[in-house]
């Protein structure tokens, strides 16, 4: 018997074998060792699992976030061939081999931490012949007060979230990936980013926006972290999450003029540790109580303040940042644009990221300096193990 | 009591069964050969908006883990009405597409690789379009008989000159069975 487990287990590309010897109809089997000699070397990430590896993996130090818009006519068939293709290209990717007919797979070499995420947009529900409707928790984020939002950036049917330790490898992923979606779908938008998640000696940090803030430490971990994220259904999507995807403009001008005191005020934290401004340390906790001369050490528009799970009834999410320089061209010649693209992932978008974002939206003083320009929701597919595919449950039985 | 004619071909018959003993014993360590054969990344291109749907090309790499060397000598498919296998050759400055009637080489421990532009797998007469994400399934037949049976997904990719979709070019060396 040959399945799909045959193929899409690349090594194990293999054989289903029939195979008959000359003499007396002798079985010749094949031994079929799937262990390849020569084999890229072990990926960071693997493309199997329960979950998709890039949900709960650190911000990469290149990461590219990709959309693309459904072509007319794909259907629920188009899109689950869509979604075998692009589990070939993952799998390669992720193990570092060159996607099937790479014409340029030198390029694939592994040892860069490659790590994709495959997601869909709420209109790729929509196309004819699928049955299942968008999980519940994939819903709109409401456009914001402070928001300035642009087509070019925002919304998408599908979305690949492409990372890696360097850009080059970045950049051929996502070629390959576009290149074998283009009988389905076409890009619509990109946003580079980048993140340094180490120090000086190697070691593993949070990172920094281009604020120069310490950025993300308020994450949860343990079973907090897998409450926030993981979708608990319908069936299908047992393993998935949602993605918000917003692209926020920083005016990084207007911030360097501060003092670092209004700095560290807007944010609650010291600009030097990231450690809250009544601690001493990154990770100790906020004293949101806590008073100097009568007033509050941590303001009441203190961005960490408004976006702590203690201001919003225990709501969480896992956030996770890049940062983006780039250039727009305006009347007035050239303009440096600067920001965060800011991904958030969590079981319900309606339930946990809208609420928090409204709170912000109505009262956070670092919406001074940033403007939200795009903004996407994605639902993430649940992982798939060897010889599976992204979706499949989705799209089959 | 033998005709002349008769001995002959009773002769005949012998050094042919000679031939065949020693043919037998050569297929079965081609068989033995082409059993470890691990077929790895196969794909087919997809013919949907190609100028020629009627054929196209399917690649992969063929691995021999084994001491000695293995042969492909004919495939077939399901979707295909006869398949063949091809290589694209520099013939007097230009590329062209010749039949291999001797079938590819898998040299013992070392692998043969079947892509565009090389050998391949020439898939004709199909009996539907190929579209990115399909599944074809490709029998593969060794030297000695061993048979594997593959699926491959069909992936899209930009045509070449004098590419897999289109009519072979007529190069004089090009013999089409």
């Amino acid at each position: 018997m040959t399945s799909r487990r045959q193929f899409l287990g690349y090594a194990a590309t293999a054989v289903a074998a029939a195979g008959s010897g000359v003499l007396g109809g002798r079985a010749l089997d094949d031994p079929g060792p799937p262990t390849a000699s020569g084999r890229a070397r072990v990926p960071s990430y693997s493309p199997y699992g329960e979950h998709q590896a890039g949900v709960l993996a650190p911000a990469s130090a290149v990461l590219h976030v990709v959309a693309l818009d459904l072509l007319p006519g794909v259907d629920a068939a188009a899109l689950g061939r869509l979604l075998r293709v692009w589990t070939s290209d993952v799998e390669a990717l992720m193990s570092g081999r060159p996607p099937l007919g790479d014409p340029a797979g030198e390029l694939a070499e592994g040892g860069n931490g490659m790590v994709v995420t495959v997601g869909l947009g709420p209109r790729a529900f929509a196309v004819d012949g699928l049955r299942r409707p968008a999980p519940p928790g994939l819903v709109p984020v409401p456009r914001m007060r402070h928001d300035a939002l642009e087509p070019g950036w925002s919304g998408g049917d599908l979305v690949l979230v492409v990372g890696a330790d360097e850009a080059t490898s970045v950049d051929h992923a996502v070629r390959r990936l576009l290149v074998d979606a283009a009988p389905f779908a076409r890009l619509r938008w990109r946003q580079r980013g980048s993140w340094r998640g180490t120090d000086a000696h190697g070691r593993r940090v949070t990172g920094r926006n281009l604020f120069g803030q310490v950025d993300g430490t308020g994450n949860p971990t343990g079973q907090a972290l897998a409450d926030a994220v993981w979708a608990s259904g319908p069936p299908w999507f047992t393993g998935g999450t949602t993605l918000v995807v917003r692209r926020i403009r920083m005016d990084l001008d207007a911030w360097d003029r501060l003092t670092r005191e209004e700095q560290e005020a807007a944010l609650g934290r010291r600009l030097t540790t990231g450690a809250p401004l009544t601690g001493a340390h990154e990770r100790d906790a906020v004293d949101f109580a806590a008073r100097r001369d009568g007033r509050l050490v941590v303001p009441a528009d203190a961005h960490v303040r408004l976006a702590h799970p203690s201001s919003n009834g225990g709501r969480r999410i896992l956030r996770k940042g890049v940062n983006y320089s780039d250039e727009r061209v305006t009347p007035q010649g050239v303009v440096a644009d600067h920001g965060l693209v800011f991904l958030s992932f969590q079981a319900d978008v309606g339930r946990q990221l809208v609420p928090v974002q409204q709170r912000l939206d109505e009262a956070d003083a670092l919406n001074r300096w940033t403007t939200a320009i795009g903004s996407a929701e994605f639902a993430v597919l649940p992982g798939f193990p060897r010889g599976g595919w992204l979706g499949q449950a989705l799209l089959e039985g | 009591m033998f005709s002349a004619p008769s001995l002959r071909r009773l002769s005949l018959a012998l050094l042919g069964a000679t031939t065949a003993l020693t043919l037998t014993s050569c297929a079965d360590d081609a068989g033995a050969a082409a059993a470890s054969v691990v077929v790895e990344n196969a794909w087919v291109r997809a013919t949907t908006g190609a100028q020629d749907a009627s054929m196209t090309g399917a690649f992969m790499t063929l691995r021999n883990p084994g001491s000695s060397e293995a042969r492909l000598v004919r495939a077939a498919s399901p979707v295909a009405a006869r398949a063949e296998l091809h290589v694209m050759a520099m013939d007097g400055g230009t590329k062209h597409m010749h039949r291999v009637r001797t079938g590819f080489r898998v040299p013992a421990g070392d692998a043969a690789v079947l892509e565009p532009g090389g050998r391949h797998v020439m898939l004709m007469g199909l009996t539907a379009p190929l579209a990115a994400g399909d599944e074809v399934t490709l029998v593969l037949t060794f030297a000695g008989g061993v048979t594997k049976t593959v699926v491959a997904p069909v992936k899209a990719f930009a045509e070449e000159k004098g590419g897999y979709a289109g009519a072979p070019s007529p190069a004089p060396a090009m013999s089409m069975g």
